[in-house]
């Protein structure tokens, strides 16, 4: 039986360490510790045990936190007893504060356009014609996928996003043509062409176009269907209407924040 | 791109309240316009109100409720004092892009096809920053995992944080659109009663 030669084939030292466990319980039993030494165990443990704790605890406190949940400041307590010329300094430093406070707020308050604006929402899908605070004109649109694609033949890759900052309208055009760039044949699966006259595409653009520059524009689309969802190259996609109404409103040199 | 972190000094306990009140007012006023300056994207996470406002060149773009705001920092430097008032650059979490298989488009009129594929939203970030703060954003629904725990447990010791919690309706559409390099600004204003609103216009 395999088992049986397995335990056979066990070494004698095994034996001999069985054995020896053997002799040396049967030695402790006859000859008990002395009380002395098993209370220096005890202190030795307890001293090991206690530096490793605090030793544990001292990593600890490098790495835990402690979370105040924060409020507006207290208001102003009336209590606090001052002199009259005390409570002049404190006045006048607060009307200095005060005074340098607004006039930085003024000037944020003054960097809002006060003329026509565009803020794309790109969570939401949403274009806003803005003048100031104000919303003149609300619209769904498509923003870029995210998506990433990549050329096999040659070593490139695109990701379609739409770029996120402070932008302007450098350009305007109505009946745009769309020269293809080279991720439209490679996301269709065709081969690029050499001929330019190949890449002109006189219908996915729409009836106009606002070129924002790095061939970013918000223009027309096909696919109406689409708008609110996060399907483009990275270009802003508008619906008929709200593209002919956002074109009219919004001259060259008109602000357009995407975020 | 670099981005900068801005928080306010937090905790002004030698002087009076008022003065104290009045000295975070020009100081959240001062950093907003410098913010507003730079030309980069900025969140103004406001503790009296408990919203954090996206700007963008003093531009509101977007408001997201906070269920709260909170400072953490680490037991080993809990009796010192906690100062924020410096200029913070921080990096987003980066999101990776979804693959597009290459294939004919779909016809205009035809549904069911060229659906939205989008990449996964995350639910909570740290913005790592130098100097050290880590700026946690969480939103509200979220409960951590064990890796995310354990992210934080290895962040680097001492520096102190800002967790925002973000209300659930608000989580997606801010972390959607998270700019790549933000700066924050905390804010502990008290909120404008309408005297001081109505000199202010």
């Amino acid at each position: 039986m395999e088992t049986s030669d397995t335990m056979g084939a066990a070494p004698a030292g095994a034996q001999d360490d069985v054995d020896g466990a053997e002799t040396t319980a049967a030695a402790a039993e006859a000859r008990p510790a002395s009380p002395k030494v098993d209370r220096n165990r005890w202190i030795l443990g307890g001293v090991g045990a206690t530096l490793l704790t605090l030793v544990t605890l001292f990593f600890l406190s490098t790495r835990l936190y402690v979370y105040d949940r924060l409020g507006p400041m207290e208001p102003a307590n009336a209590s606090i007893e001052s002199t009259p010329e005390e409570a002049a300094a404190v006045n006048k430093e607060i009307k200095n504060l005060e005074s340098k406070a607004q006039r930085a707020q003024r000037s944020v308050v003054g960097m809002v356009p006060g003329s026509a604006y565009i803020v794309v929402d790109t969570a939401q899908n949403k274009l806003y014609l803005k003048k100031r605070d104000k919303v003149l004109h609300e619209a769904l649109c498509s923003t870029g996928s995210g998506g990433l694609l990549k050329d096999r033949n040659v070593d490139r890759q695109w990701v379609f996003e739409t770029p996120r900052g402070n932008f302007r309208v450098i350009r305007k055009a109505e009946d745009p043509v769309w020269t293809k760039p080279d991720w439209a044949f490679v996301e269709e699966g065709k081969a690029v062409p050499d001929n330019w006259s190949e890449r002109r595409d006189y219908d996915t653009l729409g009836n106009y176009a606002l070129y924002l520059g790095d061939g970013y524009m918000i223009h027309g689309t096909l696919y109406q269907r689409y708008l609110g969802r996060a399907i483009t190259h990275g270009c802003i996609r508008l619906g008929d209407e709200d593209l002919e109404r956002v074109y009219r409103a919004a001259p060259v040199g008109t602000q357009v924040l995407i975020f | 791109m670099k981005a900068l972190l801005l928080a306010v000094l937090l905790g002004q306990g030698e002087a009076p309240p008022d003065v104290a009140s009045a000295r975070e007012l020009e100081r959240v006023a001062r950093l907003e316009l410098e913010a507003a300056r730079s030309k980069e994207f900025y969140f103004v996470a406001d503790a009296a109100s408990l919203t954090l406002s996206l700007k963008l060149g003093g531009v509101p773009l977007a408001t997201y409720k906070l269920d709260s705001i909170e400072l953490g920092r680490s037991l080993a430097s809990a009796d010192e004092a906690l100062s924020l008032d410096e200029l913070y650059r921080c990096l987003a979490p980066p999101r990776a892009p979804l693959e597009i298989v290459p294939g004919p488009p779909p016809a205009p009129a035809t549904p069911g096809k060229d659906e939205e594929k989008k990449p996964p939203v995350p639910r909570s970030g740290v913005l790592s920053c130098e100097p050290p703060l880590a700026v946690h954003l969480v939103s509200a629904g979220k409960v951590l995992g064990f890796r995310e725990r354990l992210r934080l447990f290895g962040d680097r010791k001492d520096e102190p944080r800002v967790r925002l919690v973000v209300a659930e309706a608000d989580a997606d559409r801010l972390f959607s659109s998270l700019p790549a390099q933000p700066l924050v600004l905390v804010s502990r204003v008290p909120q404008a009663t309408p005297e001081s609103t109505a000199e202010a216009r």
